[in-house]
């Protein structure tokens, strides 16, 4: 059953992600890329990281939503179309997809040909619950928490400078 | 070909994609999404192997994952305040034609 539901979200999510790399409309490729998100969010439910999984989701949900409004605040048309060929670029969409598939084929022969991965054959019984997590999180991870927060805070304060600033747009 | 080997086919092809992605558009916020999903199948791997090791209670892998997600979205933030500064430069988030009017 466990296997059947690993298989079925794959394929969702591989359509989702495919429909998000040929789909013309900005919109539509945002929307599918969201579903891939989520898709990856019930992947990491299923493999029993709840914690992870609502995590996952609100950070790229989030991502999605903001991506989502700046397609609507800064619309332009024409709509950036994969089959659409530019007169500056012909290429560069199969060149991009040429690297992809390069990349897949040489990390999938690698998977394949390891010795090691033949060992790892069944799921292990693990507690990830919110409560284990946030235990572990205070009691031997609280400096690399801390170290976080402050990363966050300083992303917060350089977001609110970079967009303060005032450039005058280009003619 | 056992499950794990499967998912982590999947999650390689989920990094391709990302790949793919980021490289074939021009628009900047489909180029940013590609980024992220590169950094999910990154992700992905860590809960495999932590889900798939022999009697390993440790949470590290996990703890791990939560600070690639918050750095995730600190980098996607970042992203977006440099995206609405391109745009109010150069009126469009389209890549190609940033290029064209850099020359």
């Amino acid at each position: 059953m466990t296997i059947v539901l690993f298989i079925l979200i794959s394929a969702l999510t591989s359509l989702a992600i495919g429909a998000s790399v040929v789909l013309g409309r900005l919109l539509h490729s945002l929307l599918a890329m969201g579903a891939s998100f989520a898709l990856i969010a019930l992947l990491a439910f299923v493999l029993n990281t709840p914690f992870i999984c609502f995590a996952q989701l609100l950070t790229f949900l989030g991502i999605t939503a903001v991506m989502l409004l700046f397609s609507f605040l800064h619309d332009e048309a024409p709509a950036d179309s994969f089959f659409q060929h530019t007169p500056e670029k012909p290429l560069l969409q199969w060149g991009g997809v040429l690297i992809g598939a390069s990349t897949f084929a040489l990390l999938a022969y690698a998977l394949i040909a390891s010795p090691t991965l033949k060992g790892f054959t069944t799921l292990t019984s693990t507690e990830s619950s919110p409560a284990h997590m946030g235990r572990v999180l205070t009691q031997h991870h609280l400096l690399s928490l801390e170290l976080l927060a402050l990363l966050l805070g300083a992303v917060l304060v350089g977001t609110t400078i970079l967009t303060l600033i005032e450039r005058h747009p280009r003619a | 070909m056992n499950l794990l080997s499967f998912l982590l086919l999947f999650s390689a092809l989920i990094f391709a994609s990302g790949l793919a992605l980021a490289l074939s558009r021009h628009h900047a916020l489909l180029v940013l999404g590609g980024i992220e999903l590169m950094l999910n199948a990154a992700n992905l791997n860590f809960i495999l192997f932590w889900r798939f090791a022999h009697g390993n209670q440790d949470l590290s892998a996990l703890v791990f994952v939560l600070f690639a997600l918050a750095t995730t979205a600190a980098e996607a933030v970042v992203g977006f305040a440099l995206m609405r500064g391109v745009f109010r430069h150069y009126r469009t988030l389209n890549t190609s034609q940033i290029d064209l009017q850099k020359e």
